[in-house]
């Protein structure tokens, strides 16, 4: 491997490859005899296969360029990558499709510098990284890419939303990948809003602008936070205690009681921490609370509109769907994963049941659920859409899944690494969240990126309760009259390819970072 | 000496105050699980409490009654009929589809899985392609759309004719006789099985499992003899042999209780007589899900194997056993300790997974469920059920899976 320096961030392990014996050389006809066939039975067996391999190969490229006919699948191709988003909001879509591109390249731009940072502190060369790698990771979605663009579309709009994300992003890589070490944070910060901006500009549905609002400024506040002197912190932290707890009694008075108990228990958490004595803190919850007030009120204020979840669609929808569920069900099942290894059986108890619990049911018990009756368990003004449902459902189902990950985590990281926390007089608290956690979540990366995967493929299932992602989709098409009863498998073949192609990306990532973080190698 | 060396060791003593409550450790465990339980009743309650005033309000009934009143709908195959009730008969039938996908899908998955699994490690340049062609192809496609593939685009809008009078099914001859090895059509499969007129087929099992007893004894005649003299001690030879003759002869002298049951196209031309006649929803569920959980399966035993370390197999060579030897007395003994847990959930995964069939119309557990929902049954009552269900065949296989888990464990000091 010789992209073995690892840009990822300080403290990540550098794993270099084994000096092993040298590779042979081998001439073709060496190479023929070596391994098509070593022996009398591989032999027969190349033999056997040659044949049926090659009438296959014949069958499947026969398929996709003489028979295949793909007019289903190029007519509705804008179709099968939003659904029936309606047409005069496109275009929040491209504007996602653009920060999305840009947002990924200042991560990339901004791993890149950090590993310069890290280069620099340790006084090693910087290791020149390639191209190679993130062709071997992401040649399916290129693949996935020339196919939209060069053998289904129509149109330019595609070549031109393609475009604009791939220059943006590289855009964004290279403004990350210059900015002056200084500016890093400010960086990661501005990387953060760009993805999480994406969604904002294309939800619009009400709570969700507001929570995606709120979760912007968590970078910014993050990033001032750390910058405050204790003297400063001092000063202004009563303030934000008591601005926070303000808060918690205005979201009482005028919101739900939902929200008042969870702005109250984040309060709480800040007031405790206030009389602690840990002002930073507490002044970061301070801030975040009052943030949140603003953001929501700016939201009432102005509501910027935008496109019910109900309207969304296509591959779009099984990518943010998945995103979703799984960034909001990382939270809680950490939460679940500290609960269960809790030394307070009742908490542990609590947390095994709800862990078992959902991962003992398929989750289509539990979309099924939420089509029919999740709605019922809060009561709402106005009752909430299908889609929202079922990413409820599939947040609550991921939840138990992250909660083992994590758990799998927390385990690998030492006891010894507790044991100096106490020694150093940290709380408990602090040793989970200083110590602990870091790195048990970087053990879990890989692990992480193997749940997405499974979430996303298990988007399709969104398809059984006729909402149309990817698979429901061909249902739609195959209802218009030209389609009807034909082409069922080109459609089919489009679908599996555009999940194959995301999913298989991924795990390619996920097996390049496995090596790369040296997760069971150590 | 030693009262004098006393006094000033006991007036060191640091004396122990007690922290004050709120700091305790003690307490604050209490309190804290006390919280947590408080929280969790209240939270529960609150969810509980809406939900049976929102069920109240939209008239639905929450009583689990209704569990007792006829499905009013009948299940294709399955003799069950719309008067009986949801529970027991309905969930019977469910139940038992859902075993019967998830059985032959495992056995599909595992086969499949272990070749593919070896096959990825041939020096055969060729088989370790293909085989890693096949996992990374298979791996990464949703189940549900490898189910929808077969479903609709194999079978409902395949290339096989129809099952209707006017368009026979194809039908594949055994060589040389009128009997059908094979029916094939869009939506029905025909294969041979055993009939049976109902004559000493029950003694016929007696008689079977002594056989089977007989030879469970045979084998441990056989290992005690081989403890004891050393010599080989053939006991699969044996054993199985013994089986096989004994109920051979039972067969035989019972007068064949059980004969071969060719399929047939029936005169109407509609239905499938004789054999084993099953439809495409099944065959789609089972296949698709036997290709898929093979990609996984095959991952997980090509991993198992490499985790055996190299001078095991090293070792072996060393000690001149054969090909076969090395590996069947110390790789995959080895292998199976790593491979054993993983598969097991995969085993689990594949039978979640059967809830999928509801998409090509194979009456499983979930498939029904859902069908009743549609006709106007309550959903919760019915979920909750479908939920329990699974979680009853989840845990208790954790339980088993635990089990294995520590006989198959290194012992270790």
């Amino acid at each position: 491997m010789t992209d073995a320096i690892s840009t990822f961030g300080e403290g990540f392990v550098v794993v270099k490859e084994a000096d092993g014996p040298p590779s042979e050389k081998l001439t073709p006809g060496e190479w023929v005899k070596r391994k098509l066939f070593p022996g009398p039975m591989n032999t027969i067996i190349t033999l056997v296969i040659i044949p049926i391999g090659l009438f296959g190969l014949y069958r499947l490229l026969r398929f996709i360029f003489v028979t295949g006919q793909w007019d289903p699948v190029s007519v509705n191709l804008e179709l099968f990558m939003v659904g029936l988003f309606p047409r005069e909001e496109r275009w929040r879509i491209v504007a996602q499709a653009m920060l999305m591109g840009l947002g990924l390249g200042l991560v990339v731009g901004t791993l890149r510098g950090r590993g310069r940072d890290v280069a620099e502190d340790t006084g090693e060369e910087p290791v020149k990284q390639g191209w190679r790698p993130y062709v071997r990771s992401y040649w399916s979605i290129a693949l996935l890419l020339a196919v939209v663009l060069l053998g289904l579309s129509r149109t330019v709009g595609p070549w031109l939303v393609a475009g604009g994300t791939i220059g943006l992003a590289f855009v964004g890589w290279l403004v990350a990948a210059k900015l002056p070490r200084g500016l890093r944070p400010l960086s990661w910060t501005l990387t953060a809003m760009a993805i999480v901006a994406s969604f904002q500009v294309l939800t619009g549905t009400a709570g969700f602008a507001w929570f995606f609002g709120t979760i912007t400024l968590v970078p910014v506040i993050s990033s001032i936070g750390p910058r405050l002197t204790p003297a400063m912190a001092e000063k202004i932290s009563p303030v934000l205690a008591g601005l926070g707890v303000l808060v918690a009694l205005y979201a009482a008075v005028t919101q739900s009681t939902g929200w008042a108990i969870i702005f109250g228990l984040v309060a709480l958490y800040g007031v405790v921490q206030y009389l602690q004595g840990d002002r930073i803190d507490s002044s970061f919850l301070g801030m975040m609370m009052v943030a949140g007030l603003i953001v929501s009120l700016l939201y009432g204020t102005f509501d910027p509109g935008g496109v019910d979840w109900s309207d969304w669609g296509g591959m779009q929808l099984n990518l943010v769907a998945t995103v979703l569920a799984i960034g909001l069900a990382f939270p809680f099942g950490m939460l679940l994963a500290l609960g269960r290894r809790s030394s307070l059986p009742v908490v542990r108890l609590l947390s095994v049941v709800y862990i078992e619990f959902f991962r003992g049911a398929p989750l289509i018990t539990f979309l099924l659920a939420g089509q029919f009756f999740l709605g019922f368990f809060i009561n709402t003004d106005s009752p909430l859409s299908l889609v929202t449902r079922a990413i409820a459902a599939m947040t609550l189902f991921s939840a138990a899944y992250v909660a083992e990950i994590i758990r799998g985590g927390l385990q690998a990281v030492p006891q010894g690494q507790v044991e100096a926390g106490m020694a150093s007089g940290l709380s408990q608290a602090k040793i989970t969240r200083l110590i602990v956690m870091p790195q048990a979540l970087r053990a879990v990366i890989p692990a992480m990126v193997g749940q997405f995967i499974s979430l996303f493929k298990d988007t399709s299932l969104l398809s059984i309760l006729s909402i149309s992602e990817l698979l429901d989709v061909r249902s739609l098409v195959h209802a218009q009259e030209a389609f009807r009863g034909r082409a069922i498998a080109e459609t089919i073949t489009f679908v599996a390819f555009g999940f194959w192609a995301f999913a298989y990306a991924m795990s390619q990532e996920s097996q390049r970072l496995e090596r790369r973080l040296g997760v069971g190698i150590r | 000496m030693s009262a004098q060396d006393a006094a000033p060791v006991r007036a060191q003593t640091v004396t122990m105050t007690r922290p004050p409550f709120w700091r305790d450790v003690r307490v604050l465990r209490v309190v804290g699980q006390i919280a947590a339980l408080v929280a969790a009743y209240l939270t529960g309650r609150w969810l509980i409490g809406n939900l049976l005033t929102n069920l109240d309000e939209q008239g639905i009934s929450s009583d689990f009654g209704v569990l007792n009143q006829p499905a009013n709908f009948s299940v294709r195959d399955s003799g069950f009929d719309g008067r009986s009730p949801v529970f027991p008969d309905l969930l019977w039938v469910g139940i038992k589809n859902t075993a019967l996908a998830s059985g032959v899908g495992i056995i599909i998955a595992v086969i499949l899985g272990t070749l593919i699994g070896i096959g990825r490690l041939s020096d055969n340049w060729l088989v370790s392609k293909l085989s890693q062609f096949y996992v990374e192809t298979l791996r990464n496609i949703p189940p549900l759309v490898i189910i929808t593939f077969f479903g609709f685009a194999l079978f409902t809008f395949g290339p096989f004719p129809a099952f209707q009078p006017n368009s026979p099914p194809t039908q594949l001859k055994l060589p040389g006789s009128e009997s059908n090895l094979l029916i094939l059509s869009k939506d029905r499969w025909g294969i041979p099985s055993f009939a049976t007129d109902g004559t000493n087929t029950g003694l016929f099992w007696i008689l079977a499992a002594l056989a089977l007893l007989i030879a469970v004894g045979v084998w441990i005649w056989r290992t005690r003899v081989n403890v004891n003299t050393g010599d080989p001690h053939r006991r699969v030879l044996f054993s199985v042999g013994a089986f096989v003759l004994l109920t051979a002869t039972f067969f035989v002298a019972l007068g064949a209780p059980y004969r071969w049951s060719w399929p047939a196209v029936s005169e109407s031309g509609r239905i499938i007589e004789g054999g084993f006649a099953t439809n495409a929803g099944y065959m789609s569920v089972t296949v698709a899900l036997g290709l898929y959980t093979a990609s996984h399966i095959a991952e997980i035993i090509r991993g198992s194997i490499l985790s055996v370390q190299k001078g095991q197999s090293e070792a072996a060579n060393a000690l001149a056993l054969s090909g076969f030897q090395r590996y069947r007395f110390v790789v995959l003994p080895q292998a199976m300790r790593v491979a054993i847990p993983p598969g097991i959930n995969q085993f689990l995964n594949l039978t979640k997974n059967t809830s999928l069939a509801t998409v090509v119309g194979y009456p499983d557990i979930t498939a029904l469920i859902k069908t009743s929902i549609g006709n106007g049954k309550p959903a919760v009552q019915f979920l909750v059920v479908l939920m329990l269900i699974y979680l009853t065949f989840s845990i208790s296989i954790s339980v088993l899976m635990n089990f294995v888990n520590r006989r198959f464990q290194l012992v270790t000091r």
